[in-house]
This record gives C-alpha cells, structure tokens and sequence, in this order.
C-alpha cells in the first residue's frame, strides 16, 4: 500500500492550526540530553513539500525513539499534537502522540523532495497556485515509490479544520499534557497541599515562596509562588478547592523536593491566572492509600507512604540544629492503628509547634517518609499532607476502634526506644560494663559507644610527644641532640617542635572502670588545660604540671569513643579511644537515666 | 548539730521540732503527696510564688504546678524567691511547717521543676530500690 502524506501539513501545524492525523515522513531524529532532565528528541518531519526540525517528541514517546522504531524516512500518524510559540516567535510542534504507520525499511527512502519551510514564504506559492507540487513524480527505491501528487487531494486543499481554540484559554487542559513548550493552556485542579509560606535570605537577597499540589483525572503537579505572587495567590488558594489556572511556567521538576508523578513543575509567574471554580464534583480529590502500621517493616527505607493512625501520645517540643546549623523546632507523634502496632513520626517546624494531640485525634498524612531509624519511623516531609480527624470512612472505623478497644492496648512500638537526647539520636550508650559483657569492638569493624565517665587516674609519664611543627603534621620528630628535631614524615628537620598529647586515663563509672586513651583534642577537655600549656610547665615547673593531673581526677564527662580488638606480638587486647569528651549535661542525663528506668519497670 | 554546707546553698533553720525532723528520714516529695505523710518530716521543693505580708509563711508551686503553703516559725529576715527547698514536718491541713529552708541559686543552670518531679516519682515509684523511709 502507498503511503500519503500530507501535503500542507507542515505550514499548518506551524502555524497551529489543527490538523487531523497528518501522515509525515520521519527525515531525522536527534537526542537532546537535556542535563538533569530525562532525554528528549528532536525530529526533523516532512509532509512531501516541506520539512520542519521543531518537532519535539513529548518524554512519553520516548520508548518510540529508543526502540528504534523512529528511524528517518519511516512514515507516522501525528494523533495528536500542540504546536507553541516560543518567546523569539518559534514555533514549535510537541508530538503528544504518534503512530508509526510504515517502518524505514518498507518506505526505503524519501518522498518528495521537501524543502524547509520557512514562514511566510511558504504562504504566497501556496495561495497563489492551488497546486503547488509541480515537481515530477519521484521514483523511489522501495516497492513503493509514491506519487506526491496524490497526496494532495487528500489533504492539501481541504480546507484546514477551524482554529477552534487557538488560543487555549476556553480549552481545559489536562495536568499530564502540560509542558515547556507551550505556553497557553488553562488547566482545571484541585489544591490536595498548600505549604506555609517560607522565606529565604541568602547573597542574593530575600524573598518568600509556598507551594501547592494538584491534582486532575490526568495527574498531578507542584506550582511554587515566589515573593509577588505569594502577595497574589497565597490567600486566594484553598486547600480542597478547584482552581482554573493558566499561563505559569514549566521546568524540570526537581525530585528532591516533589514526589509528585510529573517530570515537570510549575511556577507561577506575573502573567499568571489563578480563578476559583465552582462546579468541581468532578475533579478528583486527593487519594490515599493507606499502609497499616504494622506493616511498614515490608516497605523500603526512605518509601514515601500515606499513613492514618490514633495520636496516641505526644511528645514535647524539640529544637534541634541541622548540619547547616539552622535551628528547627521538631515533635514526635506516636500513632497507633488496627494493627495494633505504634509507630514513631515526625514532625517539623510550624506543623510541630502547633500540633495539638489533645483528645487522640486521628490523624491522616499523605506522603509521609519511611525511614530506618531507630527500627521504623515516620517524618513529615514538606510536601506531606497532614489531616486531622479527617472525613474518610478509614478515620471513622479506626475511631470506632480505638474508642471501643484500641485505647486499652498498650501498642507494641515499631520505633525502637531511643537513649534520649544528649550528642544525637542515635547515641549508643552503654555502662563500661556493657562494653566487656557485649564484647565491643571484637568484630571485623570498630565498634562505637557513648558513656558516662569519671576520671579516676592519669598516667602523667609520656602523656606527651615531640611532634612536627608543621601545620597538619603531627609526626613524631626526633631528637638530633644538636638543636634539630627531625621529622621522618616531612624529611625536614626544625628547630623546634610542638608538645602533642597522648593521654591515658582510666574511667569508671558505677559498674566498671576501663582504661582509654586521649589524644590532643580530647587530652584537652579532659585536663582542661591546651598542650601547649601543659609541655611548658612539663620543662619548667613540674608541681604545676603534677597539679593539673591532680585537678582533673574525678571529674565526669560524656565520653563518645571508638573501640576495637587490636592484637600486638601474638597478644589481643581492647583498645578504647576517646572520639570526643564533653562536661556532662546533667538535664538531658537525668531525662536519660528517668527514660530508662521506666522503660526497664515496663520489661 | 552539724549542717553540711554546700555550695550555693544558703540554709535557715528555724526552731522548730529540730531535733525530730534532722534525725528521721525526710523523703521527697510534691504537693500531691503531702496527705500520705501528714505528720511526718518530709523535704519539698518549689518556685516560691506568694510570700506573707508577715514574713511567716509563703506558698510554693511544684513541678505539677500544684501550690503549697509553708510556714515559718519565726518572720523571714531577707526576701524569698526562686527555686527554694523546705524541710519539716506536714500538719493535718497539708501545709508544710518549716524547720530549714534552702534557696537554690540558679545563676548557671535554671533548676528544672519538672524533671525533678519526674525523678520524685521515680523514687517514690519503685520504693525497693530507694529504701530511705
């Protein structure tokens, strides 16, 4: 069978005006990688008479292309299509969906002799001659060689179908068509999440954003308002609500921070609508789907998953500073639900500080993250959508629950206990006897422990070595006995050198005593004294030096250190380093020692 | 008689049943547990909130926020105020008359009511690990 192509299409679509399934022959296909995004084609397509390079393949065709099936001269069915105007006034044609109707190999060839279309010229040659393809039948190598001219009465002077909606503002567009290269589109969508608004304040100055996900029966996408158009939208948007919106701009959808099924996101920018709808019965609400509690342990760590649960107990405010040393405000929330099991979430910033668990309320959150920590627990992230006592039948038959029997379960708690606060959450605290009776550092890796311990004794001889001046050398250097201290490391030799520490200390506590050893940073907390001090009076004055060793004796700290089995000569013996000696802080001790207490009554 | 002298503490006794309440056990206790020990000496810290136009009574507030009423032998001879621990004996009416009062400095670290009260019942939670009654 001869394929057809359609004459005329090209200047058509260029122009954007619709055009019903045009049949176009493949001239080229070239990969865009598109940096962080996902891979785009470009195609160069042809109707007979002219060819055009700005058709972009829409990121769900992209199978099409890199199976191979679009190779150049294969003949397509352009199903559906969109064509946008750029802001330097090119067109181009986004191909939303598209059939192969002849593979390369049956085709063989070109059909035609297209030329490239040029706007406007194009124009006058085909409104002056009615039949433009004067060109001689072009006899192609395959089985098929085609007449161009037949192709015209079948398309070319047909007249093109109305422009019925040109513009796009009276169309409803669905979410999962939307993308950058088209600029007029109104879509209709429920807001399932609005943020708070945040602020910012960096180099380059300050502004303040909120976001907010929609949703229609097409998908779903993330809009951010920056600064003036939080002044505009934020107050107007509701939660719930169905909004036309229309004119925002599309990017890359950055998936750190959305979860969202959609390879774009939008912005709104000063062009931009955003109108109330009234009739919405249609639009899709927002959709969970429930994991019971009990069984998180299945899902991967870092899953993001829709969670309903009683507010079983909460606990206090918690500020806590985060690696970019930014002070945040957290809570902890444990729900429970039919499963019968607890489970420990987080929660963050402004939703933490106003969380109000009075009355066990229930508790739904879409997109909560999964982690690991401490066994199984749940955190808000910022795109997490928080209802209390929600209106889903899930909520009322959990009510009925707890209220009838669930309130008299004690829960058993996916989130392992921690030791409380004090150096992080995950401090592995352990008593020195601990350490011996659960064989620490015995295994391939060192092993990790925190405690609290009291200095009882200091070895005063060789606690401190000649080491290399250099600024991140700490060799030993040796002697010359010349003046000259040279150091191995640097092959240099200097005429002075810097005293480091090496302290070894032994600590107790209640139950055991262990020795460690200091090196220069923890030496120094623990005689409170900085080595370069304690050397100088090592040389010149030793009952001062004698006394700092008495003064530290007996003093308490919170000792994070690092131990391991290492064998010398045949003989094995646990090595015990102090990582990091704080003074102890006897709030967050107490809280610890009161947790455990009643966690062991409960045992 | 022999009064430790810590640091930062600054103890009055006032002459009352001395001898009875320094020699007996004086367990720790908070205001909801002064009817268990009516008649008996027990230890109870608290913010001073009110003190008496007369000088010879004030009322504390414990880590519950619950309020008892201490009195005092004889007039107080400076002002009272802060985190302050009372020893003596408790009447019938709950109220706690005082035979020493200790005011606890809190220049470095505020003293934290609740935490103490969280540890008082403790002790008083599990009796057989803190025999001192």
């Amino acid at each position: 069978m001869a394929v057809v192509l359609s004459d005329g299409a090209i200047e058509a679509l260029t122009k954007g005006q619709d055009v019903n399934n045009p049949m176009l022959q493949l001239v080229n296909i070239r990969k865009i990688d598109g940096g962080n995004g996902p891979v785009r084609f470009r195609l160069m397509m042809s109707d007979g008479q002219h060819t055009m390079s700005s058709f972009m393949l829409s990121t769900q065709l992209n199978p099409l292309a890199e199976e191979n099936q679009l190779a150049p001269n294969c003949v397509c069915m352009l199903k559906r299509s969109v064509t946008n105007v750029l802001k330097d006034g090119r067109r181009v044609v986004v191909v939303l969906d598209m059939e192969v109707v002849k593979s390369a190999e049956e085709v063989g060839g070109k059909i035609g002799e297209p030329t490239p279309y040029v706007e406007g010229q194009a124009k006058a040659p085909q409104s002056a001659v009615p039949n433009p393809s004067v060109r001689p039948l072009q006899p192609q190598n395959g089985s098929d060689g085609m007449a161009k001219g037949s192709a015209k009465p079948a398309f070319g002077k047909k007249p093109l179908v109305a422009p019925s909606t040109p513009g796009g503002t009276s169309k409803v567009a669905p979410i999962a068509s939307l993308n950058p290269y088209q600029s007029k589109w109104t879509i209709r969508a429920r807001v399932t999440n609005k943020s708070g608004i945040r602020t910012w304040s960096n180099s380059r100055g300050e502004g303040k954003l909120f976001s907010m996900d929609l949703v229609d029966e097409s998908g779903e996408i993330r809009v951010t308002a920056f600064t003036q158009e939080v002044d505009k939208f934020y107050s107007l948007v509701e939660q719930g609500k169905v909004y036309y919106i229309s004119k925002g701009s599309l990017k890359m959808a950055n998936k750190q921070y959305s979860t969202l099924k959609n390879d774009y996101e939008m912005t709104l920018n000063g062009d931009s609508t955003v109108i109330p709808c009234d009739d919405s019965s249609d639009v899709p609400t927002l959709q969970y789907s429930f994991v019971p509690i009990g069984d998180l342990e299945a899902h991967e760590k870092d899953a993001i998953v829709d969670v309903i649960g009683v507010v079983k107990t909460v606990e206090d405010l918690a500020r806590i500073t985060t690696k970019n040393s930014r002070e945040v405000s957290k809570r902890n929330i444990h729900l429970m639900d039919m499963s019968g099991r607890v489970i420990s979430l987080t929660m963050w910033g402004a939703e933490a500080e106003t969380f109000d668990g009075s009355g066990q309320p229930i508790m739904a959150i879409k997109g909560a993250r999964l982690s690991d920590f401490g066994g199984r627990s749940l955190s808000t992230l910022f795109s997490s959508v928080v209802m209390m006592n929600p209106d889903l039948p899930e909520a009322y038959k959990l009510r009925g629950w707890y209220d009838k029997e669930g309130h008299a379960m004690d829960g058993q708690s996916m989130t392992e206990l921690r030791g409380g606060g004090g150096g992080g959450g995950n401090t592995n605290w352990k008593t020195l006897a601990d350490v011996k009776t659960e064989h620490l550092g015995h295994g391939e890796k060192p092993d990790y422990f925190s405690c609290i311990g009291t200095v009882v004794h200091l070895r005063k001889e060789n606690c401190m070595y000649q080491a290399c001046p250099s600024a991140d050398c700490n060799k030993k250097v040796v002697d010359q006995q010349n003046g000259m201290y040279r150091c191995e490391k640097c092959d240099k030799e200097f005429p002075e050198f810097k005293y480091r520490l090496m302290l070894s200390a032994n600590i107790a506590d209640f139950g055991d005593n262990q020795w460690v050893t200091c090196f220069q940073d923890t030496a120094e907390a623990i005689l409170g004294q900085n080595s370069a001090y304690v050397g100088q009076l090592k040389d010149s004055n030793e009952a001062a030096f004698d006394e700092i060793f008495q003064q530290a004796n007996f003093n308490t700290f919170v000792l994070r250190n690092r131990v391991k089995l290492e064998t010398y000569n045949d003989e094995s013996r646990i090595k015990v380093t102090v990582m990091d000696a704080k003074p102890v802080d006897h709030k967050e001790y107490s809280k610890r020692l009161i947790m455990s207490i009643r966690k062991l009554a409960t045992q | 008689m022999f009064l430790p002298r810590t640091r930062g503490k600054k103890t009055h006794s006032q002459q009352r049943n001395m001898s009875g309440v320094f020699e007996s056990p004086k367990p720790r206790i908070n205001a909801s547990m002064l009817s268990q020990h009516v008649n008996r000496p027990v230890c109870l810290t608290g913010r001073v909130e009110k003190v008496h136009p007369s000088g010879k009574s004030f009322t504390l507030t414990d880590g519950e926020g619950k309020t008892v009423s201490v009195e005092l032998n004889d007039p107080l001879d400076e002002e009272l105020s802060g985190i302050v621990e009372v020893v003596g004996m408790v009447s019938n009416k709950g109220a706690v008359m005082a035979t020493a009062y200790t005011a606890l400095r809190e220049e470095k670290i505020p003293f934290d009511l609740e935490l103490y009260n969280e540890a008082l019942k403790v002790v008083h939670d599990f009796p057989q690990y803190y025999p001192f009654q």
